[in-house]
């Protein structure tokens, strides 16, 4: 009976004492642990993969073939713009050296693979990829991919990352709209299942808010906001999605603008991270 | 042997909950397997093994779950636990259906109680429609959930011989 009680205040001390870890210690413990759950979990997201793609096979092979030409198309559209891009690229280098412009920053690309989402929890829009600090992945790095941009990372363990996407609430990233030039502060709503209407439903819903949108400009839907590459995590120019409502905020200086971001965060599969190294 | 099926099952469950897609339309709600087997141990054994089985679940969903700091799972897996085991005595946890239904309302209350803590110490925005469809959601999951792990956790504690005989409420097995 005795050792009963031992063990009952063991537990619940040790529950006190992790309540009151300090944040660094705190976090030492949890990038520790979850290095050694890594290969674990990669091996769960590669059968959970696997099964997924046999599945498709058997059902989506009309589709597959449709997707297989349309890519065809894109891939010779996309060399076509690579090569007029490269020549506009020697061009400019020229032009930069003629009036003595530094190049301004280099990027590097960390291709990831996603291997789970939500953490274990599911309260905080999140991804976990499979490289960490061991391929010189850092916190508060941009993460993006072709298609737009998917937030920054949170977390960095040896194996892993975990990202914090654009859609969640803590997420705020400077953004400008390139038809006016107009800045602003994207923010993400975090909503699921609830729109502003029973109709939005019906529609992609808008996952992010831009506040502090100067008034001067009157934002259109379907305006685009890229990143605006102030503050230094993100790059200047990632797309992050397109208007689709704009009112004035109850201070009436600035427009309250709802986002719809570029790419669905619920089917990423591979996504980059942007290593911004500063020229020289 | 009770600790190495509790840290087997606790593990697996943890990796079944990162690894198995949540639902939109659920609110993103991930299945409680961990909570499950915090369930299990509530209602099938005595204290000690139930806050062992909430600690280990609690740390591992703790440290899973980026932002989330060390102890709040914990914290929340030993209250429920707790609670459940008040009543162990008057449920019949060889019924999937009963399990479930209990299940599902720990789900819920579990739900609502991390959300409680999370928002006090101001880790989240949570609007409270979208609160009320993550708990509705995840004790829907729970009741899937908790039969599931009880079987297994039953079965792996049946062929390494950790069964204890319970006392019925009229004292007769």
């Amino acid at each position: 009976m005795t050792v009963r009680k031992y063990l009952i205040c063991l537990i619940l001390l040790a529950v006190v004492v992790l309540l009151n870890l300090p944040l660094p210690v705190s976090m030492r413990i949890k990038s520790v642990s979850r290095d050694d759950f890594a290969p674990f979990q990669n091996i769960m997201s590669l059968i959970i993969s696997k099964v997924r793609r046999q599945a498709s096979y058997l059902t989506d092979t009309g589709r597959i073939l449709d997707e297989k030409r349309k890519m065809i198309l894109e891939i010779t559209n996309l060399r076509y713009k690579l090569k007029q891009l490269e020549t506009l690229d020697s061009e400019n280098e020229k032009l930069r050296k003629h009036l003595n412009f530094a190049r301004g920053q280099e990027h590097r690309l960390i291709m990831c693979e996603v291997i789970g989402r939500g953490g274990a929890s599911g309260w905080w829009r999140t991804l976990t990829v499979n490289m960490g600090s061991n391929e010189g992945i850092r916190p508060n790095m941009a993460v993006t991919t072709l298609e737009g941009l998917v937030g920054k990372t949170l977390e960095v363990t040896k194996l892993t990352s975990s990202v914090l996407l654009i859609t969640d609430p803590n997420c705020k990233i400077s953004c400008k709209f390139v038809r006016t030039g107009s800045f602003g502060i994207i923010k993400g709503l975090g909503m699921d299942a609830f729109g502003k209407s029973k109709l939005d439903m019906l529609c992609r819903m808008p996952e992010c808010g831009a506040d502090y949108v100067s008034a001067d400009k009157r934002i259109i839907k379907d305006d685009v906001v890229v990143t605006s590459g102030l503050g230094g995590t993100y790059p200047e120019g990632l797309l992050i999605g397109r208007a689709v409502n704009a009112q004035m905020d109850s201070s009436r200086l600035y427009q309250q603008v709802d986002i719809v971001p570029a790419l669905d965060m619920n089917s990423l599969k591979y996504v980059f991270i942007v290593d911004i190294k500063p020229s020289d | 042997m009770t600790l190495v099926v509790m840290v087997f099952v606790v593990a697996v469950s943890a990796l079944l909950q990162i690894t198995l897609p949540s639902f939109a339309l659920l609110g993103s709600v991930k299945f409680p397997f961990l909570l499950a087997v915090v369930l299990y141990y509530a209602m099938n054994r005595d204290t000690v093994p139930m806050l062992a089985a909430a600690l280990l679940a609690g740390l591992l969903q703790d440290i899973l779950t980026p932002m989330m700091p060390l102890g709040y799972s914990v914290f929340c897996f030993c209250v429920v636990g707790w609670v459940v085991g008040l009543f162990r005595r008057l449920v019949l946890t060889d019924s999937p259906v009963i399990c479930a239904v209990y299940g599902s309302l720990s789900g819920l209350v579990a739900m609502l109680f991390m959300y409680f803590l999370l928002l006090r110490a101001g880790l989240i925005v949570c609007p409270v429609r979208r609160v009320i469809l993550k708990a509705v959601a995840s004790g829907m999951l729970a009741a899937v959930c908790v039969p599931i792990v009880f079987v297994v956790a039953a079965r792996l504690d049946g062929i390494l011989g950790n069964i204890q005989v319970r006392e019925s409420i009229d004292g007769l097995e």
